[in-house]
């Protein structure tokens, strides 16, 4: 059910933008493209509604709910639903176009991932699934999975002649590009010290990066080239919408340094 | 402070779910698969599924196993050549291993091979040829040193078959070449139109070489010349190794029909449907022909095409079948076993399924 739906139409749109282009690179980052494109709706509406989320919380009523009311979940969950009413937010805005984006990511992987077909295995499911009407198997297959230096099925490293191992170059743009990801889209930092939200979004902001730099350097380097697009498309939709916080990629003034008053360097010189 | 704690444990828990899911999706670890390999030699069987068990003949239990746990990077899928004195096989982490057939111990490794050996090594005179993805075909000695390579445009996933004096291998650049034994020189190149994902053939003369193609074909190649001899449009792609029997070639198909063309006419004699995609390679016992459906039933059919009995097996058959004492070995995928014995009446013999 999930192969017909979802896995099977996503392999044959892959095959037949390589079948276009003759490269199984180019054709992972157009078809990553042209599924973004297709989602671009969903992910504006849930980068409207997580914006509208984090400026909900800086109410003043909202802060004042959590306090009044933390040792009371249920009177505070009325109050929090009182407060979306009033100010005409639908707390599953946010939930849903992820919902329905999931599958489709889920089926983008997998569909690369079966298309790579480096087993025998897999090669005999990749022949099932191309649309017979629709692709010609005998002119696909083998399909050319060389990009750059990198051959799309194997984990990918840069030999360079003057070093003595190999350069995991995808896998540091995969790490980067997560971070960077992560921190431009993390809202502002809440003044509010010891903020649970703010301290796991910070976690996450750590954590996410390692895990995807951690995959990009194991898995295939298709997989990798599907992250690093993903990454940088997330980024581009969000600079689009104007929603990146180019504030947090730089270093921040600890709190005692605000508070604290400037030396008189003028001074300290004489 | 107990909230915080319960947020952390719930991120930690994510991000783990997350890399299992993502690294599972992958095929990347042990996940990643392929059909088991069976080969057979004197009094014992070599079974490859992510690693390679030595199993007696007489009744399918474990002589020795390398190595004893699975390695994500050095699984073995691929058949192993098994001669007198060793036991070669390729593994996915580009390693071609010679191992004592009587210890289960390693005696040398080949690593020059830049990616995995899908294809089984073959002996050929007195060379071994290791077929590997990264495009060559390794010639070595029987100590592993290297006495020529042949370097196709594109990956080998099929073993090439010897004469004596030539070899002819197919690359998945859809070519069949012939190459000198001797010294690895091509001797001419034939286009196919598609890949080949089964071994050619040799006819029992050597005249010609036999070889399906996933364009839905069979081609016979004159060896002496690359020309092609006849071509045979069958109903779906190929994967079952075909095979050559009383001067007829037999094979199944993804369609579910077993084969059986003249030889030297490349005519169809009969076809049978098995009702079910035949993927493996069929064998022949004192009973007749044996075939296996992907569905896991095993089919007993005479050399005019009907059938006599059926077994059907739990599991699924993707390998080929491999006959030792006029029974059939039949190597099972996500099976209740690993491998199944049958005598030529269908009569269960012994099966084997690897300790946990």
């Amino acid at each position: 059910m999930w192969d017909a739906i979802v896995i099977t139409p996503f392999i044959n749109a892959l095959l037949f933008i390589y079948n276009l282009v003759g490269n199984f690179g180019v054709a992972i980052i157009l078809f990553t493209i042209v599924i973004r494109l297709i989602t671009y709706p969903l992910n504006a509406s849930q980068i409207k509604s997580s914006s509208a989320m984090a400026e909900m919380q800086k109410d003043k009523r909202w802060i004042e709910a959590q306090e009044k009311y933390k040792n009371d979940k249920d009177k505070l969950a009325q109050e929090q639903m009182k407060l979306y009413k009033e100010l005409g937010y639908n707390p599953f805005s946010s939930c849903l176009p992820t919902l329905i984006q999931f599958p489709i990511i889920i089926g983008l992987y997998q569909s690369i991932i079966r298309a790579m077909a480096t087993t025998p295995m897999d090669m005999l499911n990749l022949t099932r699934h191309v649309y017979s009407g629709f692709l010609n198997v005998e002119t696909l297959i083998p399909l050319n999975s060389q990009f750059l230096w990198m051959n799309m099925g194997e984990p990918e490293r840069l030999n360079l002649g003057f070093i003595s191992f190999g350069i995991p170059v995808l896998a540091i743009l995969v790490l980067v590009t997560s971070y960077m990801q992560s921190k431009l889209m993390q809202p502002p930092a809440s003044d509010k010290p010891g903020d649970q939200t703010a301290m796991m979004s910070n976690m996450m902001t750590i954590y996410m990066p390692f895990l995807m730099g951690y995959l990009a350097l194991t898995l295939a380097s298709g997989l990798a080239l599907y992250f690093l697009i993903s990454n940088v498309l997330s980024i581009v939709q969000y600079a689009i919408m104007g929603k990146l916080n180019w504030s947090n990629l730089l270093p921040k003034k600890k709190e005692q340094d605000k508070q604290l008053p400037k030396p008189d360097r003028s001074k300290a010189k004489k | 402070m107990k909230e915080s704690r319960r947020r952390y444990l719930l991120l930690v828990g994510m991000i783990i779910i997350a890399s299992l899911v993502l690294s599972g999706c992958a095929g990347g670890g042990v996940s990643m698969n392929s059909w088991p390999g069976v080969s057979v030699h004197n009094d014992t069987i070599y079974v490859s599924n992510q690693i390679l068990y030595a199993l007696r003949t007489t009744d399918g239990t474990l002589k020795w196993q390398y190595p004893e746990k699975a390695s994500a990077k050095n699984l073995i899928y691929s058949s192993a050549l098994a001669l007198d004195d060793q036991v070669l096989v390729g593994d996915y982490g580009g390693v071609l291993r010679n191992i004592n057939p009587n210890t289960g111990t390693q005696a040398w490794t080949f690593e020059e091979s830049e990616t995995r050996y899908i294809a089984s090594p073959v002996k050929a005179g007195e060379l071994l040829l290791a077929p590997s993805t990264d495009g060559n075909l390794y010639a070595l000695n029987a100590n592993g040193a290297v006495q020529w390579t042949f370097l196709a445009p594109q990956a080998i996933w099929v073993s090439p078959v010897s004469d004596g004096t030539n070899v002819y291998l197919a690359s998945m650049d859809k070519k069949l070449y012939a190459i000198q034994l001797k010294d690895g020189e091509k001797i001419w190149e034939m286009d196919m139109g598609a890949v080949a994902m089964v071994a050619p053939v040799l006819s029992e003369d050597g005249s010609l070489v036999y070889i399906s193609t996933l364009a839905n074909k069979i081609l016979a190649v004159n060896t002496a010349s690359g020309s092609k001899a006849w071509e045979y449009d069958t109903t779906d792609t190929v994967w079952s190794q075909p095979f050559l029997y009383e001067g007829k070639l037999y094979f199944g198909d993804n369609a579910g029909f077993v084969t059986s063309l003249d030889a030297i006419k490349g005519t169809k004699i009969w076809s049978a449907d098995m009702g079910s995609p035949v993927i493996s390679g069929g064998a022949v016992l004192s009973s007749g022909l044996v075939f296996a459906t992907e569905g896991g039933d095993v089919i007993s059919i005479s050399p005019d095409g009907s059938k006599q009995w059926t077994r059907t097996v739990e599991g699924q058959i993707y390998s080929n079948l491999v006959v030792n004492n006029d029974q059939v070995l039949i190597a099972l995928t996500k099976g209740s076993g690993l491998i199944i014995c049958f005598d030529a009446n269908g009569n269960q013999v012994w099966t084997f399924t690897p300790g946990k």
